[in-house]
């Protein structure tokens, strides 16, 4: 069950929260916010997701890639608001049997997630200004 | 008796809410409206009325998709009353 929060995402608990006796192995990516992008030194950055539709995005993320690989659970969890660097902005965790499935369904999943869940960043930068970052249109 | 004007406007039109989001609310200046709009109309035309009223949205022409309920929709999906649809800029989660 994907979450999408306000709150710190705690990793630790999210990994807790997949793995199962059956787990070899557990792999997590974890998406931080860096000081720069493109040359700019950035400060901070703001995420804003239409809600509902970014929640069931990721939901149905989660049901791909368990069709897809060999896993044995999934969890997707994206943080909105306002993101300090080094705070982390997505996490998934995927435990599997064998680390192969983990790595590729981990690598799946945040790839597509760019592309398919309505989240935006807004970079703050440096001595003022903020810009909303380009991205790529919206996959069904 | 003939129809008032309102039942006249009633029937020919109808009410959709739009959803803002990120470049979207900002250059709308807001999260969220209520649109009338001529009954059986699509969203060619609703986003066409859009830009009229909120030039600042143009820029985002090419990139932006429109949701209707919880279903991808395009420019010639065709709308009802009461549906909402979100217009959602090109994403940069992650």
């Amino acid at each position: 069950m994907a979450l999408l929060t306000d709150k710190p995402l705690d990793e630790d608990l999210l990994r807790r929260q997949v793995a199962t006796a059956a787990s070899g192995a557990l792999v997590s990516f974890a998406g931080v916010v860096r000081n720069e992008n493109e040359g700019k030194g950035v400060l901070r950055i703001e995420y804003e997701a239409a809600p509902d539709l970014a929640l069931a995005a990721m939901n149905r993320l989660e049901d791909e890639a368990r069709r897809q690989f060999r896993i044995e659970g999934i969890i997707i969890a994206h943080r909105t608001g306002v993101l300090e660097v080094g705070e982390a902005s997505v996490v998934i965790v995927v435990a599997a049997g064998h680390r192969p499935a983990a790595f590729e369904a981990c690598r799946w999943a945040i790839d597509r997630l760019k592309e398919t869940v309505p989240v935006w960043k807004k970079e703050h930068f440096e001595g003022g200004g903020a810009e909303w970052v380009a991205g790529v249109k919206l996959k069904a | 008796m003939a129809p008032s004007a309102a039942d006249v406007y009633d029937a020919a039109c109808m009410r959709v809410t739009v959803q803002f989001y990120a470049q979207a609310r900002e250059r709308a200046g807001r999260e969220s409206e209520q649109v009338d709009i001529s009954s059986g109309a699509n969203i060619a035309a609703l986003w066409k009325g859009l830009l009229e009223r909120y030039p600042g949205l143009a820029s985002l022409d090419g990139g932006i998709s429109f949701v209707v309920g919880r279903a991808c929709a395009d420019r010639a999906t065709v709308l009802s009353e009461g549906d909402e649809v979100s217009l959602l800029p090109p994403v940069s989660g992650g």
